[in-house]
């Protein structure tokens, strides 16, 4: 992470047209592919209606029994630029019931594609109306607190 | 559902510039009164206490008391479960681009 990365974040160019890159979050086939943490993590769509307001849900097995359950549904859909999606894992996780929002963009550069995925949480008077502002500054401080504590620990 | 309300005031907490700042100005150990607080900030005392009120109840500070003096200490243990959350899905989405990175090679054409 670096220092101006607001809270989970993650940009990558990417050698694909954004046409490309969008398809490979709209189509299901595609998602079963690729949408897992790691290779050895099996993912199993159970739901994907990708339009505003359908639903997903996935399933993720990781090698030592465990299952991870995530859903949530399409809030914006701008093909090939933009997709934004709520994020919600489901019990007996640790997590389970926390709202958070996914925030996909594209971004032609030539042939290739700028590729931003935001993760913020939301607060459960927020997941309506939100506080950009307030969360990417929240997100910032806890990452320099973080770091700080990391730092003061060695 | 006590570790999500916990998270949603930490976040909550988080999501004010003046105590965003508090902490800051409490991080690293300082501990300071209301009264230090409150020049700092250059707010009337009640918009203050009103600050760390819910900061207080969001467990990122703690409160104690010597005489009339009300001093507040920060707790890293509020920030640790929100760091966790956060690290866990930046890790999975690092891990997800790569996967979908490689995809995008072995369909290329």
């Amino acid at each position: 992470m670096t220092a101006s990365n607001p809270g989970a974040e993650v940009r990558r160019r990417l050698n694909a047209s954004p046409e490309r890159v969008f398809a490979a979050f709209a189509d299901q086939g595609l998602v079963a592919q690729w949408l897992r943490p790691s290779p050895d993590v099996r993912l199993t769509v159970l739901e994907f209606d990708f339009r505003i307001g359908g639903a997903y849900r996935f399933a993720y097995d990781v090698p030592d029994g465990r299952r991870m359950l995530v859903g949530g549904t399409f809030r914006t859909i701008e093909a090939p630029s933009r997709i934004v999606f709520s994020w919600r894992i489901e019990p007996p996780d640790e997590h389970a019931g926390i709202h958070s929002e996914v925030t996909v963009k594209l971004v032609a550069h030539g042939s290739s594609t700028e590729l931003t995925i935001r993760h913020a949480k939301f607060g459960r008077a927020d997941a309506d109306q939100r506080h950009e502002q307030g969360w990417n500054g929240a997100l910032d401080l806890l990452e320099a607190l973080l770091r700080k504590e990391t730092r003061d620990g060695d | 559902m006590h570790r999500e309300a916990a998270l949603d005031r930490t976040f909550q907490a988080l999501a004010d510039p003046t105590r965003r700042s508090m902490i800051q100005a409490l991080s690293g150990g300082t501990t300071r009164s209301a009264g230090e607080l409150g020049a700092h900030f250059r707010s009337a005392q009640p918009t203050i206490s009103r600050h760390l009120k819910v900061l207080e109840s969001a467990r990122l500070i703690e409160r104690s008391v010597e005489g009339r003096v009300h001093r507040f200490r920060l707790c890293p243990a509020a920030l640790d479960e929100a760091g966790d959350w956060i690290r866990r899905h930046q890790a999975f989405w690092a891990g997800a681009v790569d996967q979908l990175e490689q995809l995008l090679k072995e369909t290329d054409q």
